[in-house]
C-alpha cells in the first residue's frame, strides 16, 4: 500500500481528501501546517499532496525543502488560487503536478495513480502484461510458454503499445513510426495488421485493445 | 519674472558697463588730446617770447589766454606777449597793481576755457609770489626727470577756479627762472558731460532693447501657446497631443510632453482596462455563479431528503450535482479567465507548458463528468513530452472547454478522444474527436469564427458553450494557435488546436 502525505490546512477538505485516499486504496498521513511539513521527512513516502496556501510555512517552500534535501519523491500541488505564476513556479521548483481547486475525488485519485505509475514509461528489458512476456531487446514473444513468430512490423507495433502499457497510442503516431515508410503505411494498413497481430497472440490477442478514436492499447488486464 | 522682461532687462544690463567702457575711453582720449594741446601751447608761449619775458621779470611772470569768445579783444596769447607786464592783460574790472590781475582773469570760468601758464626755476620754485605751489605729483615727476607730467586739477587753491587739466614740463632752458613750467587749462564742466553722446547712446540700448523684446515675441508666444495646450491635454486626460510642429526647442519640448503624454495615457488606460474587467468580473460571477448554485442546492437537498426518509437516492439527482457543480467550477474558470484576457497581455503569463501534461489533466478534470453519463473518454500523447510557450492556466481551461463541450453534448455511451500529435516537423496538434450529434452546416460555420462578444454569448447561451468555445477561441488567437472545426469521421464534431511547438525547457 502506498503511503501518501498530504499537506492540507483545511480540516473539512482535509478529511474529505483522506477519506478519498482510503477509499482508493492508499495510507494517507495528513499534516496541517508548513512548519510541521517542514520537519517531516519525505522518505517513507510515495507521494505528497501539498497545498499552496498554508499557515506557517509557505507551500512552496515546503517543496523547496523537500527537493533541497535531495528527495524526489512525487509532489502533487494543491492550487486554490488559478494562477499561472503558482504553478510555473511549482513545476520549477520541482512539483510534478497540479490539481486546481475544486476537483472530484476521482480526478485528484486518477492524477496521483497516473503518477505512481509514471516510472513504467522507461520499459527496455522485459515487459509482462496480459499474459505475454514481451523482450523488447530480443524482439521476441512469449505467450503460455510459446514464442510467437511475428512479423517486423507485427513485433514493433507490440514493442511500441508494450514500452508503454496502459496508455493509449495514436493510430497516426503507429502508422509514422511502426509502418514501413516505403510502403505508404496508411491507418488502414495499420488496423490490418492489428488483427493479424491479435490472431497470432491468441487469447492474449485481446489485451491489445481498440481505444475509440485514438488508436490502440496493451491493456494489464485483457478486457 | 516673465520672459520678456528678462530678455530686456539681460540687454539692458549689458549694456551700462559697455556705455560707460565707452564714456571713460572717449574722455581718456579727450583728457590726452586737451594735454597734448595744452603742453604744445606752453612751449610755443615760451619759445615766442615767453623765456625772454620769464627771465627779465620771473616775479610778474604769468601768461593768461582767455577763451575763444570771450570780452578780450585780442587773443589771449598776444595779449601776454610782449607785455613786459601782467596789468597790459584784458580789460575786467579794476586792474590790481602788481599780477593780480591774471589771478583774476583766470577767475572767470564762466566764459569757458582758460589757459594760465606759470614759470617755475630749477628748483621748482617760481619766483612769481602769486603763481601756485607745483602740484606734488607733477613736482615728483619733474624731480624725476620727465619731460612732462599731466594731470587733473581740481580748480582747488580756494580761489574758486573751475576744474581742468594741469600740465608740467621742462623747458630747454634749465639755468634761468623759467626752467619748468606748468600750464593749467580750466574748463566748464558741462562741456565734458555735454559731449558726451548720451541720448543717442540712450537711443541704442532702447533699440536693442526693443529688437530683443520683438524677436522674443515669438518664442513667447509659442510658449504661451504650449502651456496653454499641456493645460488643455491635461484637462482631457491626454487624449489629444499638442501641437509639436518645427524642429526648435520648443516643439521639442512639445514633442517630450507627448511622449510623456502617450506613456500617461496608456497607464489611464491599463487602470481603467482593469478596473473595467474586475468590475465585469465580479458581476458577472455574481449573477452566473448563482443560478448553478442554486441548481446544485437543489439537488442535495432532495438527495439529503431521500437519505432521511430512507429512500434510495435517486442516482439521476446525484449525477446531475455533480455535474452543476463542475459546470459551476467551469463557469468561474471561464470568467476569471475572461477578466485576464480582457485585462490584456501583461496580466498572461508565458512559460514552457508540457501538453503532455495538460492533456491528461484535462482528461482528468473531465473523468467524473464523462463516467456518470457512461461516456468513455480516453487520451493519446506522442512519446517523448511536447513542449509549448503558454499561459498554462488559460490553454488548459481553452481545451478543457472544448473537451467539456465534447461531453456535455454527447449521448450516453458516446466517446470523446484527446489526440496529441505532431503532424509535422514543427507543429503539435490537439484534436478533440467526439461521436456525439453532431452540428448542422450553419453552426458549423458559425463555430470557427470569434462572432459575439463574451457578454453577449453568455447571455444568450445559457449553459455557457458559447463562454467557453469564445474563451477557446481567444486563447488560442492569443497563443496564435489555429482552432479549426470540422465534423469527425465518426459523425460528431472534431476540434483541433495547431501550432508551433516550443523547446523543451
Amino acid at each position: 500500500m502506498h503511503r501518501v502525505l498530504l499537506v492540507e490546512d483545511d480540516p473539512s477538505l482535509g478529511r474529505q481528501i483522506v477519506g478519498y485516499l482510503q477509499d482508493a486504496g492508499f495510507d494517507p498521513t495528513w499534516i496541517t501546517d508548513g512548519d510541521s511539513a517542514l520537519r517531516e521527512s519525505p522518505k517513507p513516502y510515495a507521494l505528497v499532496i501539498l497545498d499552496l496556501m498554508l499557515p506557517g510555512a509557505y507551500g512552496l517552500d515546503v517543496l523547496k525543502h523537500f527537493r533541497g534535501g535531495g528527495s524526489a519523491v512525487p509532489v502533487l500541488i494543491l492550487s486554490a488560487r488559478n494562477e499561472t505564476r503558482d504553478k510555473v513556479r511549482a513545476l520549477q521548483l520541482g512539483a510534478d503536478d497540479f490539481v486546481t481547486k475544486p476537483f472530484f475525488p476521482e480526478e485528484l485519485v486518477a492524477r496521483i495513480r497516473a503518477r505512481l505509475r509514471r516510472p513504467t514509461l522507461e520499459v527496455e528489458g522485459t515487459v509482462t502484461v496480459g499474459g505475454m512476456e514481451i523482450d523488447l531487446a530480443a524482439r521476441r514473444v512469449v505467450v503460455a510458454g510459446r514464442d510467437v513468430d511475428l512479423t517486423r512490423v507485427e513485433f514493433d507495433l507490440l514493442a511500441a503499445l508494450a514500452r508503454r502499457p496502459g496508455a493509449a497510442v495514436a493510430r497516426s503516431w503507429l502508422a509514422e513510426n511502426v509502418l514501413d515508410p516505403e510502403r505508404e503505411g496508411t491507418e488502414r494498413t495499420l488496423d490490418v495488421h492489428v488483427s493479424r497481430l491479435r490472431r497470432k497472440l491468441g487469447d492474449a490477442g485481446r489485451s491489445v485493445a481498440t481505444v475509440w478514436g485514438v488508436g490502440y492499447r496493451l491493456a494489464e488486464s485483457p478486457a | 519674472m516673465r520672459l520678456r522682461a528678462r530678455l530686456a532687462l539681460t540687454v539692458l544690463a549689458a549694456s551700462a558697463p559697455l556705455l560707460a567702457g565707452i564714456a571713460w575711453l572717449r574722455a581718456d582720449l579727450r583728457e590726452q588730446g586737451a594735454d597734448r594741446a595744452l603742453r604744445e601751447f606752453a612751449l610755443a608761449r615760451m619759445e615766442s617770447g615767453g623765456r625772454e619775458r620769464c627771465e627779465a621779470d620771473p616775479a610778474f611772470f604769468t601768461i593768461v589766454a582767455g577763451p575763444p569768445g570771450a570780452p578780450p579783444p585780442r587773443p589771449p596769447g598776444v595779449v601776454g606777449l610782449g607785455d613786459p607786464r601782467p596789468d597790459a592783460l584784458p580789460p575786467p574790472p579794476p586792474p590790481p597793481p602788481e599780477g593780480g590781475l591774471p589771478a583774476d582773469a583766470g577767475a572767470s570760468p564762466a566764459r569757458g576755457p582758460v589757459t594760465q601758464l606759470w614759470a617755475y626755476a630749477a628748483d621748482l620754485r617760481s619766483r612769481n609770489p602769486r603763481a601756485p605751489v607745483l602740484p606734488e605729483p607733477l613736482a615728483a615727476e619733474m624731480k624725476a626727470g620727465a619731460a612732462f607730467a599731466s594731470g587733473a586739477f581740481d580748480g582747488g587753491d580756494g580761489d574758486g577756479a573751475p576744474p581742468g587739466r594741469q600740465v608740467a614740463l621742462r623747458t630747454r632752458w634749465p639755468d634761468g627762472p623759467c626752467a619748468f613750467v606748468l600750464a593749467r587749462r580750466t574748463d566748464l564742466p558741462q562741456d565734458d558731460l555735454g559731449a558726451f553722446p548720451v541720448w543717442s547712446a540712450a537711443a541704442l540700448v532702447a533699440v536693442m532693447a526693443a529688437v530683443v523684446v520683438l524677436a522674443a515675441g515669438s518664442v513667447v508666444r509659442r510658449v504661451r501657446k504650449l502651456t496653454e495646450d499641456v493645460r488643455r491635454a491635461a484637462e482631457e486626460e491626454y487624449a489629444a497631443p499638442v501641437g509639436a510642429a518645427g524642429s526648435d526647442e520648443v516643439a521639442d519640448l512639445a514633442r517630450a510632453f507627448n511622449a510623456a503624454g502617450t506613456a500617461i495615457r496608456g497607464h489611464l488606460d491599463e487602470l481603467s482596462r482593469r478596473e473595467d474587467a474586475l468590475r465585469r468580473f465580479l458581476a458577472n460571477t455574481t449573477h452566473d455563479v448563482m443560478t448553478p448554485l442554486t441548481v446544485l442546492q437543489g439537488h442535495l437537498s432532495r438527495i439529503r431528503q431521500a437519505a432521511a426518509e430512507g429512500r434510495p437516492v435517486d442516482r439521476e439527482t446525484a449525477t446531475a450535482a455533480v455535474e452543476e457543480a463542475h459546470y459551476l467550477t467551469s463557469l468561474v474558470h471561464n470568467l476569471s479567465a475572461v477578466a485576464k484576457l480582457d485585462a490584456g497581455p501583461q496580466q498572461v503569463h508565458l512559460a514552457p507548458v508540457c501538453l503532455d501534461d495538460l492533456v491528461r489533466r484535462v482528461l482528468a478534470r473531465h473523468q467524473p463528468l464523462a463516467s456518470p453519463r457512461a461516456i468513455d473518454i480516453e487520451c493519446a500523447v506522442p512519446e517523448s513530452p511536447v513542449w509549448f510557450d503558454a499561459d498554462v492556466t488559460l490553454l488548459e481551461q481553452a481545451v478543457g472547454n472544448v473537451v467539456g463541450n465534447a461531453v456535455r453534448y454527447n449521448r450516453p455511451g458516446g466517446h470523446v478522444a484527446v489526440l496529441l500529435e505532431e503532424p509535422s516537423a514543427t507543429e503539435f496538434s490537439i484534436r478533440v474527436v467526439d461521436d456525439g450529434p453532431g452540428v448542422t452546416d450553419a453552426q458549423l460555420a458559425r463555430l470557427g469564427e470569434r462572432s459575439y462578444r463574451t457578454d453577449d454569448a453568455r447571455r444568450r447561451d445559457p449553459d455557457g458553450s458559447g463562454l467557453g468555445l469564445d474563451i477557446a477561441r481567444r486563447v488560442a488567437e492569443f497563443h496564435r494557435l489555429r482552432l479549426t472545426f470540422r465534423r469527425s469521421e465518426y459523425g460528431g464534431l472534431e476540434a483541433e488546436f495547431r501550432g508551433v511547438r516550443g523547446a523543451e525547457p
